[in-house]
């Protein structure tokens, strides 16, 4: 089955592990995972700064091997990403920022892609604040 | 005849504390028989007898469920929960639920 994440919480929270861990277990078990969107604070995934220190779950760099081993498209929420200081190049000369920081592997867009991936996958699953 | 089989319907997922929000109160008025609740996160401290929503999950005819490694992250399996009132799942059968059901729905 095709099934889209939407991920509301920031890394190192319950929820952002739970959804890692859904995420695998859909994938072991022959399902495809058709996007993630992060939305709110779960933008701050989107962040290649982050640095999960010893014995911590680094959720960006797991997502970020998610998607090289199985394609999974990795949406920041634009809208919400800029709030937080989470931009990439195109981002910050529009605003005039010094750099840039959004991880590779993740993209930033608009809420569209929410709506899209409501319409055109199986199943969508909602990992809130 | 056979009466057909009632479709799943919506898988509801409720992660707040029962001593802090109302969550699982309100999704057991709306949520239907065909219906599951899935508490994750800090839902599950209604699995405390003495929580205010444990007779509630006692007594519904919903499908009731739970994460077990989260249960488990706060020393509740010890609390011997009949397997009548909740089902203790993992991270597999979480994916098999959202594929049964209908549709899933986040509380928060």
């Amino acid at each position: 089955m095709n099934i889209a994440l939407a991920i509301y919480s920031p890394p190192l929270s319950e929820t952002s592990l739970r959804a890692i861990r859904f995420a695998k277990a859909a994938l072991n078990n022959g399902h495809s995972i058709h996007r993630v969107f992060f939305y709110h604070e779960g933008v701050l995934h989107g962040s290649h700064l982050n640095t999960a220190l010893k014995g911590e779950i680094p959720a960006t760099d797991e997502w970020r091997n998610l998607q090289q081993s199985h394609g999974i498209e990795l949406i920041v929420c634009i809208a919400s990403a800029i709030k937080r200081g989470v931009i990439n190049e195109q981002e910050a000369n529009r605003y005039g920022k010094s750099t840039h920081n959004l991880a590779d592997g993740y993209e930033l867009s608009g809420l569209g892609q929410l709506l899209e991936s409501a319409v055109s996958a199986e199943r969508i699953v909602t990992f809130g604040p | 005849m056979n009466e057909p089989k009632k479709e799943k319907q919506t898988l509801h997922i409720v992660s707040r504390s029962p001593y802090q929000y109302r969550d699982i109160e309100q999704c057991l008025d709306r949520a239907c028989d065909n219906d599951a609740i899935l508490l994750t996160g800090d839902a599950v401290f209604a699995l405390l007898p003495t929580s205010t929503i444990y007779h509630h999950l006692k007594n519904t005819s919903i499908f009731m469920c739970a994460l077990e490694p989260e249960v488990a992250a706060r020393g509740l399996l010890e609390q011997n929960v009949p397997e009548s009132t909740i089902n203790l799942i993992s991270d597999d059968d979480f994916v098999q639920l959202v594929c049964e059901y209908s549709r899933s729905f986040t509380w928060f």
